[in-house]
């Protein structure tokens, strides 16, 4: 009897502790790039840009009533370190992942992905070994294997090179590798004598290094594929060594870090670049604005890749409300998005089909010249 | 209505435990908030001691930027001037000098800086004197740094320091490591991470805008308070650094900085709590069990109240307490209403009972009392007191031990003592003094009176005087003990049953005649236990129970019945049965009266024989004691005349005379035997080698093997030779003429004792058995072989057996045969032993008497005082003969009278027509005690042939005797 005045306590206790027991439904995303290192301009980026974009989305009432959250995971640019965090994000729960930057990491965590009921989409990875295949990658970033020949073929169109030299660096070889491949394959046209030179890792060796191969002979051409940081290092020896050479840089460069870092030693260099942004479009001024006042800092090329995926996977998550199952289709379906980088479409294979562009960097910004449109058949 | 305990139970809960949780609550409550305000100000005071820091160190910095830009004055020593400042200020990882655009003009070190810093500064700032750049990856250094800028108007540009944070970095760091579970940090106004503890945040750029602390502090300087970061409760403190528009955070996690004031709030709760609960819980309890439950109790059990009688009755119309809940109090006071009524009832009819039940005690004419544990009556009615002839008053306060005899004192404490609570009542007999000083029985039923705790307070007694009954039941138990005994002693079996044949009682000899004690017996059917058939037929006897019931008279068995007992034994029984009726003559039962006859049956077998031997020795006796007489007188002549004779030739036929006179001696030795006159001239001695040496010269020249089997130590016994060698002499004859081929005659002695025997009494015996090898006696002749005269032979007289028979008869013994056809006879005689007297030892022989003087013969016998008077002459006496013992007294007299000395009388036994011998031995015995005094007779079994002294005789002689045995009598008596 003296226990039965104690039952409405006890009943407010236990229902108290049954609703903070409840979890929150939110959508999970994963984001895997490298965010530390050298390299790391990618990464950070692009990470920023789908922030900002998951941000939006929340703001806008989320997907099918879900907020969006963002899972961020340093894949530090080793493949097995990819490898390492696509695996904790899938155990996580995550609906699917952003990244990874590089291509090197994105193959290396691809077989991980295979074997989850997850998908992994890219903003930067543009080597052509993931092209055309039936798969859960996906990317926003269009085959380096155009950009490469459009590039190779815009410098044995334009300019008579005797001497052409191509730096490369040993990591990121399944992007490096086929990249140059691709370009000599539209370069190689005009039969110039081609030196090939591996960029050592250490930037305090680079001097002596582009010294040694200038010490021999004077190269009127040179194709530098590697990250922006690093190729604006050998931008600014040259600089200094007050060599200046028609400069050919990689996809992978042509980010805002080329330009910050490279300043004048960059100036007049030649970039391949699919989906060459239109900073004048409103769409675009709304996001360098968003960007700016949200990290004080102007968005790179990988911010506005990183932010375009998670529009894209937003898109798609609509359509599977929110759901894992249905993703690949939803997001093949995507065709002729309208994004600041043009009319972005995706086939059947995950691929992004977007113009290429022929870029110059001028008074450091970045002018397009020629672009390119894109056909599978383009290379042949 | 609601019970008592809800009502108390819901005034605890309500008015005592729950407002004592809400106070301890809000002052628990209330002491934790003042804990938290006062560790959240001094967290907040602490984070901007860090600003002040930092700002210090930003100050520092920009102090040193303005000094580069002082020394920047000649545009040619500009890099070395850089050199100078990179060199002296380790704050900055290089220095450069920008143009209006922001793109690099010179730098030190030289291939390090960046190209372009437009993307890096926020363009509000740049109003500012200094200004910081947004933080960025120094590639020279390899790790996320920032700019610090100065407007320089001499180059119309700027002027960049690349701050090395790595002193900042490590006071962070520090800072971080000194707080438990919590961290510090540096954020610019955008949220990007300038400085923490962990580089790779700082490396990889977080961005920390959506913390909702730095949400907060916008325009404000400094925000501190709890906020969920990542489900994680903190507790942050930030400080904005106005002139660099960085912010420093201070975040340490809730739990671990409050735990210990929850704890200690929590455990100051749950103590004051417990302890409330404790105090309400025992108080309830309390309240409970001293009020709640005694008057719920009393209420419930209020409602039923027990009749005198030990029904319930019902007091209140309600309901049950546990159907439905009332006020205890509501029903108490109903209750009571009606409780009164029904008390004063109850008291009214108390009052009629106990006058009712006053009488009953008063008028009671047992003795009642009531008296304490230490005796002392408290109470007499008016029997106790006028048995005692004392007044209530007298009685009342006396100790009521007083009333009895010492010696029963102990014994009516003692069974006061025995009862108990449990056992409250006993009953007890014992003396009391009567008001007349006499002791009287009485039975007493004492009741021991308890309280409610079982203590005993007093007790109550109701008497009554049994004496008369007492000795009623004494003489009863008497009567059935006697009774009991007497039916015990019976020599008779007696079986009683019931009406339906079941058997009641066995006594002694019934349990021993018919094998079943009274346990086994008891409730059987009498048919069971008492199996009686027909001794000649072997048929069933009618169940004497059921005659005596269907005739309801006393019934006898018929003759020739035999008893099978349970071990199989036969007994030729006697019986009667006679019902067994009650006082209304209802018959109960039957009572059967039986006794054994075997014994009686062979010994009446035996009297009839020994009676028509008897009989037929009168007449044997009669003719062989005339015939021996005459045989005497030829046979003492014979034996003169070959004394005489110097004629060979006569000597010849007189010895052959002699011989035939032997033969004739003997046959009429034989009919004495069994006549009244054979008594046998006993003397003890061994029977063996006697029957050995006799039985061996029956059988000697016969093709008979004897063995014999003797005990050692075989008994004496007092046994005439003669007769005894008769005996031998017929048996065995008899074995060898029923084996004329040839067999085996065994002869066994033993000792034997005897103690029931039908016939002989009790005593040692010698047993001699005879066992032949022949063909047997038939069953059907077996009766008769003792009978005088019977023979199967041809050439026997029938008179052999007969006259074993009475010698072994004569001897005290007896002589059985067992004898089956085909199988041999066994003839066994029983002799009594002498166990005491020692053998008499063989007298030496004598020479032949020769004395002188008179001796008086007195025989009716001419011939025989002839033979006897020329025997004595030749012994050298002197012979008078008289045939009537009158005449030899007469001269007897004469002679005493005349002087002249007879020397001895010889006197015959039987005398007829006259005195005979013991009357005349008597008489002389009346004159002359001395002379000796020989009896004389055919008859030596008589018993004054026997025990001669006994009659006044000196001793016996035996007719017809020798010379030599007269002579060898008086050498023994007479002195010479």
């Amino acid at each position: 009897m003296f226990y039965k005045h104690l039952k409405p306590f006890i009943f407010i206790l236990i229902s108290l502790f049954i609703l903070c027991s409840c979890e929150k439904k939110e959508i999970l995303i994963g984001f895997s790039g490298e965010l530390t290192g050298i390299n790391s301009d990618l990464g950070i980026h692009g990470r920023n840009g789908a922030a900002l974009a998951i941000e939006e989305i929340n703001n806008s009432g989320g997907i099918n009533g879900k907020k969006l959250s963002l899972l961020v995971k340093d894949d530090e640019g080793k493949p097995e370190k990819a490898k390492q965090t696509d695996k904790e994000l899938i155990k996580e729960g995550v609906t699917a992942i952003i990244g990874h930057m590089t291509s090197s990491q994105t193959m290396a965590a691809l077989p991980e992905i295979e074997k989850s009921d997850v998908i992994l989409l890219s903003p930067t990875t543009s080597t052509p070994l993931l092209s055309e295949k039936k798969d859960k990658f996906f990317r926003i970033q269009g085959s380096s294997e155009f950009s490469a020949c459009a590039l190779g073929s815009f410098a044995s169109q334009n300019f008579d090179i005797k001497n052409f030299l191509i730096l490369k660096t040993e990591d990121n070889k399944n992007f490096t590798e086929p990249y140059q491949k691709n370009f000599l394959k539209c370069f190689a046209k005009n039969n110039t004598p081609i030196t090939h030179k591996t960029i050592p890792l250490e930037i305090e060796q680079v001097k002596d290094f582009l010294i040694n191969i200038y010490s021999k002979k004077d190269y009127q051409g040179i194709l530098i594929i590697t990250s922006a940081r690093r190729t604006t290092v050998i931008a600014q020896v040259l600089y200094q060594m007050e060599k200046k050479p028609l400069l050919f840089i990689s996809s992978w460069g042509a980010t805002e870090a080329l330009v910050r870092h490279g300043g004048k030693s960059v100036e007049n260099a030649y970039l391949a670049k699919t989906g060459f942004t239109e900073k004048t479009r409103k769409d675009y001024k709304n996001f360098l604005e968003k960007y700016i006042a949200r990290f004080g800092k102007v968005p790179s090329f990988s911010a506005e890749q990183g932010y375009l995926s998670v529009k894209i996977l937003a898109l798609a998550l609509e359509k599977t409300k929110g759901k894992k199952q249905g993703l690949e289709n939803a997001i093949t379906n995507i065709k002729n998005y309208n994004s600041f980088q043009g009319n972005l479409t995706i086939d059947e294979f995950g691929d992004t089909i977007l113009p290429v562009s022929i870029v110059q960097v001028k008074n450091g910004k970045l002018d397009k010249i020629l672009e390119i449109e894109p056909k599978r058949n383009f290379l042949k | 209505m609601k019970k008592l305990s809800s009502i108390i139970n819901a005034f605890l809960i309500k008015w005592l435990l729950i407002p004592a949780i809400v106070f301890t609550i809000f002052f628990s409550t209330f002491w934790i908030c003042i804990e938290f305000k006062e560790i959240k100000q001094l967290q907040l005071y602490h984070t901007k001691n860090i600003s002040q820091h930092v700002k210090a160190y930003l100050s520092n910095c920009s102090d040193n930027i303005s000094h580069a830009e002082f020394h920047l004055d000649n545009p040619y020593f500009v890099a070395k001037k850089l050199q100078e400042v990179a060199g002296s200020h380790l704050s900055f990882n290089a220095i450069c000098l920008l143009d209006k655009n922001m793109r690099t003009i010179k730098s030190v070190p030289e291939y390090s800086f960046k190209g372009d810093f437009t993307g890096l500064i926020n363009q509000k700032n740049t109003n500012h004197t200094f200004f910081l750049s947004s933080p960025y990856y120094s590639i020279q250094k390899s790790k996320t740094t920032v700019a610090m800028l100065k407007k320089t108007d001499k180059y119309n540009g700027f002027i960049l320091a690349e701050l090395n944070l790595s002193g900042l970095d490590d006071y962070i760091k520090s800072l971080t490591d000194s707080i438990k579970k919590g961290s510090v940090f540096i954020t610019d106004s955008y949220g990007n991470l300038i400085s923490h503890s962990n580089s790779k945040l700082v490396n990889s750029q977080e961005n920390f805008a959506n913390m909702k602390i730095i949400k907060r502090l916008k325009n404000k300087k400094s925000v501190s308070g709890f906020f969920l970061e990542k489900n994680d409760l903190k507790l942050m403190s930030c400080a904005k650094i106005n002139s660099a528009e960085w912010i420093v955070v201070l975040e340490q996690d809730a739990i671990t900085i409050f735990n210990p004031v929850i704890i200690s709030g929590f455990s100051f709760l749950c103590a004051v709590f417990i302890l409330f609960f404790l105090f309400i819980f025992l108080l309830n309890k309390r309240l409970y069990k001293s009020v709640v439950l005694p008057v719920s109790d009393f209420a419930k059990k209020i409602d039923l109240i027990k009749k005198s009688n030990g029904h319930l009755i019902k007091i209140s119309e309600t309901k049950s307490l546990e159907s439905e809940p009332f006020l205890e109090l509501y029903h108490l006071n109903k209750s009571f209403s009606k409780m009164h009524e029904i008390l004063a009832k109850r008291e009214n009819a108390l009052k009629e009972s106990e006058e009712k039940y006053k009488s009953i005690v008063e008028d009671n004419p047992s003795l009642i009392c009531a008296f304490l544990p230490d005796a002392t009556i408290t109470f007499a009615n008016n029997a106790y007191c006028k048995y005692f002839n004392k007044t209530r008053e007298e009685l009342t306060g006396t100790n009521f031990l007083e009333l009895l005899p010492e010696n029963d004192r102990q014994t009516a404490l003692k069974n006061l003592s025995l009862l108990t609570f449990d056992s409250p009542i006993n009953e007890t007999e014992h003396h009391v003094i009567d008001s007349n000083g006499k002791l009287r029985w009485h039975r007493w039923i004492d009741r021991a009176i308890f309280d409610n705790n079982k203590k005993l307070i007093s007790f109550q007694s109701i008497g009554e005087d049994i004496t008369e009954k007492k000795i009623d039941e004494e003489n009863l138990a008497a009567e059935r003990e006697r009774l009991a005994v007497t039916l015990r002693s019976i020599g008779d079996g007696v079986i009683t049953t019931d009406t339906q044949g079941k058997i009641v009682l066995l006594n002694k000899v019934a349990e021993s005649l018919t094998g079943w004690n009274l346990q086994e017996a008891k409730g059987k059917n009498l048919t069971d236990v008492f199996n009686i058939i027909n001794e000649e037929t072997g048929v069933p006897h009618e169940n004497p129970v059921e005659k005596v019931l269907s005739t309801g008279e006393i019934v006898e068995l018929e003759n020739h019945t035999i008893l099978i007992s349970k071990n199989g034994d036969k007994r030729v029984i006697s019986d009667s049965g006679a019902p067994i009726k009650d006082m209304k003559s209802k018959t109960i039962g039957v009572v059967l009266v039986f006794r054994d006859m075997t014994e009686k049956k062979k010994m009446q077998e035996a009297l009839e024989k020994t009676a028509k031997l008897e009989s037929l020795g009168v007449l044997a006796g009669g003719i062989a004691h005339d015939f021996n007489n005459l045989l005497g007188g030829i046979f003492g002549y014979i034996d003169l005349a070959l004394e005489l004779s110097n004629e060979e030739k006569i000597k010849k036929f007189l010895t052959l005379s002699m011989d035939a006179m032997e033969r004739a001696k003997n046959l009429t030795g034989q009919l004495l035997t069994f006549s009244k006159g054979g008594a046998p001239i006993k003397e003890t001695g061994h029977l063996f080698p006697f029957i050995k040496q006799a039985a061996d010269f029956a059988l000697s020249g016969s093709n008979i093997k004897c063995n014999f089997k003797i005990q050692d130590n075989l008994l004496m016994c007092n046994f005439d030779k003669n007769q005894m060698g008769q005996v031998v002499d017929n048996l065995v004859i008899n074995a060898k003429q029923a084996m004329p081929l040839g067999g085996e005659l065994n002869i066994e002695a033993k000792n034997i004792f005897l103690d029931h025997h039908p016939i002989l009494k009790p005593g040692h015996y010698i047993e001699i058995s005879f066992q032949d090898t022949g063909p047997g006696i038939p069953l059907n002749i077996q009766p008769r072989i003792f009978d005088p005269f019977f023979t199967t032979k041809e050439k026997g007289h029938g008179i052999g057996l007969t006259t074993s028979y009475s010698i072994i008869e004569k001897h005290g013994g007896l002589i059985e045969v067992e004898s089956l056809p085909k199988k041999g006879s066994i003839f066994k005689i029983y002799l009594p032993a002498n166990e005491s007297e020692s053998l008499k030892t063989e007298k030496p022989y004598q020479q032949n008497h020769y004395g002188s003087g008179e001796i008086l013969i007195i025989d009716d016998e001419e011939l025989l005082i002839s033979m006897t008077s020329s025997m004595l002459e030749m012994l050298g006496y002197k012979a008078v003969g008289k045939k009537k013992a009158e005449e030899g007294i007469e001269y007897f007299k004469e002679s005493k009278a005349k002087g002249l000395n007879i020397s001895a009388i010889i006197c015959d036994l039987t005398i007829p027509g006259g005195m005979d011998g013991v009357k005349a031995a008597t008489e002389i015995r009346k004159i002359d005690t001395e002379i000796p005094i020989f009896v004389s007779s055919g008859y030596s079994e008589d018993p004054v042939m026997t025990n001669p002294l006994k009659y006044g005789f000196t001793a016996s002689i035996p007719k017809p005797f020798k010379r030599s045995e007269l002579s060898s009598l008086l050498n023994n008596y007479l002195k010479l």
